[in-house]
């Protein structure tokens, strides 16, 4: 199977605090990886290092089997980042369509029309195109988010807790979407520390709090978790830590 | 009417250059309130005193061509302890700028009690003077407008999400930002010569602000920019003639104005 992102041995700290330690991650070609952990376990970290936006001390990350340092494709790579208030700012300029197009004009790449079309159909952005993004609701806003990271056509999207604030059907409707993208070839990473959240269509869970403590396929980590079912609480020392 | 002509004749070069200035300034204005760092130009032209001191004292009789540069670099040099102190001490940026202005301003008493030759071109930089403005000032405005437009143009998508502080992976901030910040002391320097270090930042509210409000979009607003600071400079201009005011403080006045419709027709 094609590696999509290799990690190996990852260590980091800050101020001598290890955030994360000899970490070691495979995600390879079709995955819907969820990254699970308790806040402050470092998956946002673990996310930040293999996009580039922090360095390591020591490990190597590569992505599509080059190392990132010298790594230029990123059209290749969605990225939905932890929600951000600054997205309401009312000084915030940008439309929707504009907000949408941001990547193919940072990364200077041509937008397939008929496929954002598509997309912006299916997340029910059509008539929101020309408002501004200030003006959006947190839930539209949201949407935008996901078609903007998909609108490049890539090949992995990586989701930082997409589903904070949402309700439990939005979550829901919103990992089935997720797992039709994956079933047409999208490999997706997806970062929560909801593990009840965990949906059937996640084939590997990662459970990271500081050390990587399980790296396996789902039902798998269903069942040394006791998490009979969706919906469930996972066993908790499964995930590195004894109180959630 | 042949008044106010013979006026505008006297002061063309310093209309024509805050002009352009004022485009320049325009241009790089929404980054800067994006960013939530209005008060950055106040701190540089702040800071800038510094530098004019210390040519002043070193090279007395530099010639503008070079006196500018010099004075970029050492407030460029100046302003980046601004972001050393906010990564060292892990402060806050107004607390990092707070502090270098300071020291900046205490350094440049220091020198201007000291130091016991006095420069009339001091003073200029210290309250502007329309008149003082020359051919020589039009034509390095008009340069740095050209490399504003030209760097606008290029990069306005990644000084946006700079400014908003979103990450996009690959896109290197770092380099972009330092280049950003030598854009704003040149307009700082050359701004100040016109209008005093006292204005010269307001350059970089008003307008911007109002732009940023009413644009229907990003793509729309480097119109909205261009056209409220190319209204702007004239206005100013017709305020100072009418009233017999200083221009730096009638253009302020003038852009005001914008603000007033704005909050008038409630935007």
């Amino acid at each position: 199977m094609k590696r999509i992102v290799e990690v190996k041995g990852l260590n980091l700290s800050f101020n001598g605090v290890k955030i994360l330690e000899d970490v070691d991650l495979i995600i390879e070609k079709g995955d819907f990886l969820a990254i699970i952990g308790p806040n402050g376990g470092g998956k946002t970290t673990l996310l930040k290092c293999i996009l580039g936006f922090l360095k390591p001390q020591t490990g190597e990350v590569k992505i599509f089997g080059e190392p990132i340092e010298s790594f230029r494709n990123w059209a290749k790579i969605g990225y939905v980042p932890q929600r951000s208030k600054d997205y309401h700012l009312k000084l915030n300029p940008l439309t929707v369509e504009e907000f949408i197009a941001l990547p193919s004009k940072l990364y200077r790449v041509k937008l397939n029309q008929n496929k954002l079309a598509e997309l912006i159909k299916i997340f029910g952005l059509s008539e929101l195109l020309s408002k501004r993004l200030a003006n959006l609701s947190f839930g539209q806003v949201q949407r935008a988010q996901i078609v903007q990271a998909l609108a490049l056509e890539p090949e992995v999207v990586f989701l930082d807790e997409p589903t904070v604030g949402l309700d439990f059907m939005r979550q829901k409707n919103f990992y089935e979407l997720l797992t039709e993208f994956n079933r047409q070839g999208l490999t997706i990473v997806v970062i929560t520390h909801e593990t009840w959240l965990l949906h059937r269509g996640i084939s590997k869970v990662a459970c990271l709090n500081r050390r990587l403590y399980y790296h396996g396929i789902h039902e798998e980590f269903c069942q040394l978790a006791g998490l009979a079912k969706e919906g469930t609480f996972p066993d908790f020392h499964l995930l590195g830590h004894e109180h959630w | 009417m042949d008044d106010f002509l013979g006026y505008l004749s006297l002061i063309k070069w310093g209309l024509l250059s805050c002009l352009f200035f004022s485009l320049s300034a325009g241009l790089s204005s929404p980054f800067i309130l994006l960013n939530r760092n209005a008060l950055l130009p106040h701190a540089l032209t702040h800071i800038l005193l510094l530098p004019l001191l210390v040519i002043s004292i070193i090279f007395p009789n530099l010639d503008e061509y070079f006196l500018i540069p010099l004075a970029v670099g050492l407030t460029l040099i100046l302003s980046l302890f601004i972001w050393l102190l906010e990564r060292r001490l892990s402060i806050f940026e107004d607390s990092a700028s707070a502090i270098v202005i300071h020291l900046s301003l205490a350094l440049a008493l220091v020198l201007a009690v000291k130091g016991s030759k006095y420069d009339y071109r001091l003073l200029s930089y210290l309250f502007g003077d329309i008149l003082l403005a020359t051919e020589q000032s039009f034509f390095i405005s008009l340069v740095v407008f050209v490399l504003t437009l030209l760097f606008f143009i290029k990069h306005r998508y990644s000084l946006l999400i700079s400014a908003l502080g979103w990450e996009f992976p690959g896109i290197n901030m770092a380099r972009l930002n330092l280049i950003f910040l030598l854009f704003l002391c040149l307009q700082v320097v050359l701004g100040a010569k016109i209008l005093g270090v006292l204005l010269v930042s307001a350059f970089y509210n008003f307008c911007g602000l109002v732009a940023l409000k009413i644009s229907p979009s990003y793509r729309q607003m480097p119109l909205y920019l261009l056209s409220l600071n190319l209204a702007s400079v004239p206005g100013g201009a017709i305020i100072s003639y009418l009233l017999d005011i200083p221009f730096s403080a009638s253009t302020i006045i003038f852009m005001s104005l914008y603000l007033l419709l704005m909050i008038l027709k409630g935007r």
